[in-house]
């Protein structure tokens, strides 16, 4: 049995030999090729939302703006910087029959962006129980149907009850204050960020570097 | 032939028959299209986007090169979007501290996960990788054929042109000895190490 062992010890070591020379190969080739260029504001947008409704998004933001004074350059930072967070922690498969219960059913909605759907019921799962990844999620979708204060308290929420999605959380909340314009909380949310360490610190850089 | 013009069957063909360009050619294909998908599936930076790609490429170049992937079921596109998608799933579940992602830890993770259950959680694969390159030929092709394109014994033996499965099998018994004796002398002991 040890010996079964160690060949299965060597056997990984082997295949990383083989996989790590590549790894190397394919280093190599990065650096020789052009950064790639991300994609435009306008194309995010697009593939954000569905044709029509990105148009009247980006009616009613310039309405929102006119109407509310606020500053159009918020909107267009947060419209280019939002993209709401995957669903990583329980993914639904294609196909699955009707008979999927409220859990399945809130992340599968999450999933196909009905956002709307998704809030309704990751509010009803988190009377029962509060957890961690339902709060992100469900302060995602607030902050994609525009309901900026609920999304706020879920990640408030969020950072002040548990551990393990505070970066996260932290990111969502800075752009909250974006899109209400309190640019000094965000700001000290993207210093915060901005540990080379942290997944989010060359965006928070960035934002940084943006907003005056 | 005209790379360009060769279908997704073809590419893989190439990529198995170990021609490196086949390989390079596949990664400069796909390569703005996926980074540019990950960046707003996985909400990552570009850099990280480039390790999530760099990682892909390794599980596929493994999967063909090992007889997993002998035929695609989709596009060669579908095919690496998804290992893209179980990847960012599969880390953020792992490292939900929000460290920024590497390719080397999506080498070992693949790796860990993908072993039969006997391998043990902490082994040195780098010390196996420094001791496997100074083993030799027949040794080092043998075992790269045995464990890395999981040939059978009978392919091996034709490859390699042994009398037949069984004295291969003893040749490969003993560049194993021969690996492992390497491995044990390059491990630091409390004895060498001062």
């Amino acid at each position: 049995m040890m010996e079964e062992r160690n060949d299965q010890d060597l056997a990984q070591g082997i295949r990383y030999h083989f996989l790590h020379k590549k790894l190397d190969e394919l280093r190599a080739l990065e650096k020789a090729l052009p950064a790639v260029e991300s994609e435009t504001a306008v194309v995010r947008v697009l593939h954000y939302w569905k044709p029509m409704a990105a148009a009247a998004a980006v009616i009613l933001a310039i309405t929102f703006v006119f109407l509310f004074n606020r500053s159009e350059s918020s909107e267009e930072l947060f419209a280019r910087n939002f993209e709401p967070y995957p669903n990583v922690f329980e993914p639904t498969q294609r196909g699955v029959d009707g008979t999927s219960d409220k859990r399945t059913s809130a992340f599968a909605m999450y999933e196909q962006r009905n956002f709307e759907g998704a809030a309704t019921l990751f509010k009803e799962l988190l009377t029962e129980k509060k957890e961690p990844e339902i709060l992100l999620l469900l302060g995602n979708a607030n902050l994609a149907l525009n309901r900026n204060e609920e999304a706020k308290n879920n990640f408030l929420t969020l950072i002040r009850d548990f551990d393990g999605l505070d970066e996260q959380a932290k990111w969502f909340l800075s752009l909250c204050y974006l899109k209400s314009g309190e640019k000094e909380k965000a700001k000290l949310i993207w210093e915060q960020l901005g540990d080379p360490k942290i997944t989010y610190s060359e965006k928070a850089k960035k934002l940084l570097n943006e907003v005056k | 032939m005209d790379k360009t013009a060769m279908s997704d069957a073809e590419l893989l063909h190439l990529v198995r028959s170990g021609d490196a360009s086949g390989l390079s050619f596949v990664y400069e294909k796909y390569r703005r299209e996926y980074i540019n998908w990950i960046r707003r599936f996985g909400n990552c930076s570009a850099d990280e986007a480039c390790e999530f790609y760099q990682g892909t490429i390794l599980i596929f170049y493994e999967n063909v090169m090992n007889g997993k992937l002998t035929e695609l079921q989709s596009s060669l596109k579908t095919y690496l979007f998804g290992i893209g998608k179980n990847l960012v799933m599969h880390q953020y579940r792992k490292n939900v501290r929000g460290e920024r992602v590497k390719a080397e830890f999506i080498l070992q993770t693949h790796l860990a996960d993908s072993s039969q259950e006997l391998a043990t959680k902490d082994v040195d694969l780098a010390l196996v990788h420094r001791c496997f390159e100074r083993i030799g030929d027949p040794c080092h092709r043998l075992l790269e054929l045995f464990y890395f394109r999981q040939k059978s014994m009978e392919e091996i033996s034709s490859e390699l042109g042994y009398k037949n499965p069984e004295t291969a099998k003893n040749q490969k018994y003993k560049c194993m000895e021969r690996l492992r004796k390497l491995v044990e002398d390059e491990r630091p002991t409390i004895m060498n190490v001062e």
